[in-house]
């Protein structure tokens, strides 16, 4: 991204932000408490617009146009601070499924994609749960699933370990 | 807290289809208060109470099995109230000083009617609800061609719900720590806190969930993952079948014997 600035009223979030992430490459951000670091991520993915600055995927600025938002979102995922915000479903497997289903994907890779995403969360014997029955870190990780059930190229994640034990910490960093 | 939604997943009625038993249930219902005898609410009810105790096993929420009593405490009272006010022969007679409170015949077989038929028709409809996950109905909703953004609507408050409720419960407890609740005043003015406190979480969290919709490529549409089974003629044949056996049996008895 390029001079990226964006404000919430008179109240400036991030002023001239310029940054480059390689791909395959592991970044983390660190900064205070309001320091805009939620803010940025959502520009990621083109949720926020900056109001002067560019975000650039792949070399070329984002478009803003409806299409072209709902493929940097496909290859772009973002797992937010809460998960709460995030579960829609009212079983684990069901929200995992969402978005390979908004993506109008086969049931067989629907299936195997949702497979996959709890293996890697150590969500399988849950798959049939309730998700109003689980734990914070369990929500978490029901989250993260639903992140890599798209497949994406870049995972954006705000506080990932929070509310994960020593365990599923070590192993989100992996 | 065990949600109507759990207990509608562990349901071995939950593979019926979504649509058959919403017609099962409106027909019963509807032949319930068609009917002018006893007969059919009374067989209705059974039927409701059979299909209730199969789905659940008479196994509620907590918070679900009081809402329902609440309901059944306004059903009594009405009937009651109905017994008093209809006009008739005195059957029973309860003196209160200078005012007595009369039953008659014709208002007591209204209000056992206006019972049994209320009883009836809770008990079918509580074998749907806790029988049919959430995203079946929205299923059968989208089934019956219904606009996509009432199923849509159906989902968010159905989660949302729980939401609010789950963090009207955090901000209790912590009011509770904070002595928000000793006395009278303390307690009023925690509670208003607190109602003023979820209108703008609510605001907060429905702004949060738009991003967090498009952030997994929402179109506008909540798929269902697991489908359930389809409507067949099945399906049909027993609701008709049901409401008009209902409806004959009533014909018979007002015609010959009424109950």
């Amino acid at each position: 991204m390029r001079d990226l600035t964006y404000s919430y009223g008179d109240t400036v979030a991030l002023r001239n932000v310029s940054m480059r992430i390689a791909k395959g490459q592991k970044a983390t951000l660190l900064g205070a408490n309001g320091a805009g670091k939620s803010t940025l991520f959502l520009h990621f993915n083109g949720i926020l617009r900056p109001r002067s600055g560019e975000v650039l995927f792949d070399g070329r600025p984002l478009s803003y146009k409806a299409k072209d938002l709902s493929a940097v979102r496909q290859r772009v995922a973002v797992v937010l601070q809460n998960p709460d915000d995030q579960i829609f479903s009212s079983t684990v497997e069901e929200d995992i499924a969402f978005g390979p289903m908004n993506l109008g994907l086969p049931r067989s890779e629907v299936d195997e994609r949702v497979a996959e995403a709890l293996a890697l969360t150590g969500m399988t014997a849950m798959r049939e749960r309730s998700t109003q029955q689980l734990s914070f870190g369990q929500r978490k990780r029901v989250a993260i699933a639903g992140a890599l059930a798209m497949r994406p190229q870049v995972l954006v994640m705000d506080e990932p370990t929070a509310g994960l034990d020593a365990t599923w910490w070590a192993r989100s960093w992996n | 807290m065990l949600a109507i939604d759990e207990v509608a997943n562990a349901s071995p009625a939950r593979s019926w289809p979504p649509l058959g038993k919403l017609m099962l249930a409106l027909a019963l219902l509807i032949a319930s208060l068609a009917s002018s005898s006893l007969v059919a609410p009374l067989i209705v009810l059974i039927i409701g109470m059979a299909l209730l105790s199969y789905s659940t096993a008479f196994r509620f929420p907590r918070i679900i099995t009081l809402a329902i009593l609440d309901g059944l405490a306004v059903v009594a009272v009405g009937a009651l109230i109905i017994a008093v006010v209809t006009p008739g022969a005195p059957m029973y007679s309860l003196p209160l000083g200078p005012w007595a409170i009369v039953l008659t015949d014709a208002g007591v077989d209204r209000a056992v009617l206006v019972l049994l038929r209320s009883l009836a028709g809770i008990s079918v409809m509580l074998f749907f609800a806790t029988s049919t996950p959430i995203p079946h109905l929205a299923h059968a909703m989208r089934s019956l061609r219904l606009p996509r953004e009432i199923s849509e609507l159906v989902i968010l408050v159905y989660r949302y719900t729980f939401l609010v409720l789950e963090q009207s419960e955090r901000m209790f407890i912590a009011a509770q720590c904070r002595l928000g609740t000793r006395g009278l005043k303390n307690s009023l003015r925690t509670f208003s806190r607190i109602a003023v406190g979820m209108f703008t979480h609510s605001i907060d969290t429905a702004e949060r969930a738009q991003t967090a919709l498009y952030c997994r490529d929402f179109r506008g549409d909540f798929p269902s993952y697991r489908e359930p089974a389809p409507l067949n003629a099945i399906w049909i044949l027993v609701p008709v079948s049901s409401f008009l056996t209902l409806f004959l049996a009533d014909r018979v008895l007002l015609s010959g014997v009424v109950l």
